[in-house]
């Protein structure tokens, strides 16, 4: 095919994919993929993209409607090669399958690096379950406090309100125990770890489907040796505009 | 109806059809979102983690695209080549340090590197640019020094080992007489055409077709790398690398493996391994930490729209070389 129309099409592409990312964006989606910190840079590289993009699409476009033709344009000239026929794929994908989460199965695959956070993290953690309404502390600030200072009556009785989605933890969870989740990340989701709280709910199956969103509220207590929340109440919830714990 | 009239109609309608388009798209999108489409869960997961790895990295192709653009159509050869040091050792060192103007990601560095061999750089100089510019980087630094407070000897261990292992490599790929073999033959092709300041009269439209070249070659490899890293995460439980995390030689094979595997950007990584730090030895972590910035599945995917397979495949052997050796020393003897 002609360069110049090839020159065309590869602008589209770009383009295309600048617009997905937009588009993300836009709907408040892009947190499914990537770490909000990296939200405005990618939009704004994006815009940027999208605005020189506009001006080499018409530069290149009207070269190529300018250029006089010899011979016929051939269509299978314009096969893209297999990673072009991959990327309009995935573009596609993109465009137009709704953004999910992981699943639980990702979940699961990484179980192994359940509730792993950094232990050098804010070891003023701890305090804060002395001073503060413990009410507002995220799954993640549970998790780092209780990986730093263990000790289980510090922790019996206080107030515990998390958001996230129910999860067997195959290392100990059980038909009276479920986990309420959420995947940390990092940079973007291909780096998403599982984290969660363990909540005492006895046959909480015949409720709540795995994967259920949910807002579990109770306390702390201690149940054969281990801390669990005894929820006074859990319901279900719509899942977050940010879904993964920062 | 006048051809030149034509041809402006035609273009009018194509550029305005194409923003209503873009802008329906948008409208349109909460709705197109709603609809409940449900792919299998693996399936599911692979598609997020793959777009995932894109949506991170395309804002970073599109950096450097734009400052291997501006390097190429606006910065002299002469220039450039007149104010690097005659010696190849210093000359890599003094490279190593271009990091600092680099975007973070290293996926951004390979088509400034790309544009730099244009001008007459050696290969063997942009490998060493490559793998050193990822970790001698403010951002790299700063992310490592924040995250590893309670041990800020990794941020040395970091440096250093980064530091040597790519000039090492670097001048052991500058003793290949025929560097132009080392780089593939599109390529050669794009180095060896006429200076592409003479096709357009304005350098604008030249740097725009570079910018364009650069990034959708970029788009393409980074989609094929980042399936690849999102199969290996999908595919191989954790298990596997996690349960080896206390020997000392197992933890840091294991680690750079993982480094392989999750493609994680340089300038966050230290936040990643740092989650490591409990359950692998301190070795392994500086394992993670020079391995993964210098080569991984989406970077060999970016590199070899340059680089030879041959290459490729020597490169990462040392890299990974230098990074369990680096592992190993921090291991037995820090």
């Amino acid at each position: 095919m002609r360069s110049e129309w090839k020159a065309v099409l590869a602008w589209v592409l770009l383009l295309l994919f600048c617009l997905y990312v937009v588009g993300l964006g836009f709907t408040g989606t892009l947190t499914y993929y990537i770490h909000p910190r990296y939200e405005v840079f990618a939009v704004v590289a994006m815009g940027f993209c999208l605005a020189v993009g506009a001006i080499g699409l018409a530069i290149s476009l009207q070269h190529a409607i300018a250029v006089k033709h010899t011979g016929k344009l051939k269509l299978r000239d314009a096969w893209p090669g297999w990673t072009g026929v991959l990327a309009i794929t995935l573009l596609l994908a993109g465009l137009f399958i709704p953004p999910q989460t992981l699943s639980s199965h990702i979940a699961d695959q990484r179980s192994l690096d359940f509730n792993t956070v950094p232990l050098a993290g804010d070891t003023s953690n701890s305090n804060l379950l002395f001073t503060t309404d413990t009410t507002q502390l995220s799954i993640r600030e549970w998790v780092t406090a209780l990986a730093n200072s263990p000790d289980n009556a510090a922790y019996t009785g206080k107030p515990v309100k998390a958001q996230g989605f129910v999860y067997v933890n195959k290392q100990d969870g059980g038909e009276d125990v479920f986990y309420v989740s959420r995947f940390v990340i990092t940079c973007c989701a291909v780096d998403a770890r599982p984290i969660g709280l363990p909540v005492a709910y006895d046959d909480w199956r015949a409720t709540f489907a795995p994967e259920t969103w949910v807002e579990v509220t109770g306390e702390w207590v201690e149940q054969d040796g281990t801390l669990v929340v005894r929820p006074t109440n859990v319901v279900r919830i719509d899942q977050p505009e940010d879904p993964y714990a920062q | 109806m006048h051809a030149a009239t034509r041809q402006r109609f035609i273009l009018t309608g194509a550029l305005v059809g194409g923003a209503v388009a873009a802008l329906g798209y948008l409208l349109l999108l909460p709705h197109i979102q709603q609809v409940p489409w449900q792919l299998p869960n693996q399936l599911q997961d692979t598609l997020t983690l793959t777009l995932s790895i894109i949506v991170e990295a395309l804002p970073f192709v599109v950096l450097g695209s734009v400052f291997s653009a501006v390097i190429q159509v606006f910065v002299s050869t002469r220039w450039l080549l007149g104010h690097l040091p005659k010696n190849g050792l210093s000359r890599r060192a003094l490279i190593s340090l271009f990091g600092a103007f680099m975007p973070a990601c290293e996926c951004g560095n390979v088509p400034v590197a790309r544009s730099l061999i244009i001008k007459g750089l050696k290969p063997a100089d942009s490998i060493t640019f490559l793998l050193a510019a990822p970790i001698i980087n403010p951002i790299t630094i700063t992310t490592t020094v924040v995250a590893f407070q309670f041990d800020p000897s990794m941020v040395w261990i970091r440096l250093i080992a980064g530091f040597v292992i790519a000039n090492a490599i670097g001048a052991l790929i500058a003793t290949y007489r025929n560097q132009k073999s080392l780089l593939t033959q599109s390529f050669r092709a794009v180095c060896e055409a006429p200076e592409v300041t003479h096709t357009h009269r304005h350098k604008f439209a030249d740097a725009l077709e570079v910018f364009r070249a650069e990034a959708v070659l970029m788009l393409g490899m980074l989609c094929f790398g980042a399936v690849i890293a999102a199969l290996s995460q999908v595919f191989v439980p954790r298990e596997i690398l996690t349960t080896v995390g206390s020997d000392p030689v197992l933890s840091i094979l294991a680690m750079s493996l993982l480094a392989f595997i999750i493609s994680i950007c340089a300038s966050m990584d230290a936040f990643f391994a740092l989650a490591y730090a409990n359950s692998f030895t301190f070795g392994a972590v500086a394992s993670f930490l020079v391995f993964g910035p210098m080569v991984d599945i989406k970077m060999l995917a970016l590199m070899k729209t340059t680089f030879r397979t041959r290459v490729l495949v020597i490169v990462s052997a040392l890299v990974a070389l230098g990074s369990v050796l680096t592992g190993l020393v921090v291991n037995y003897a820090l």
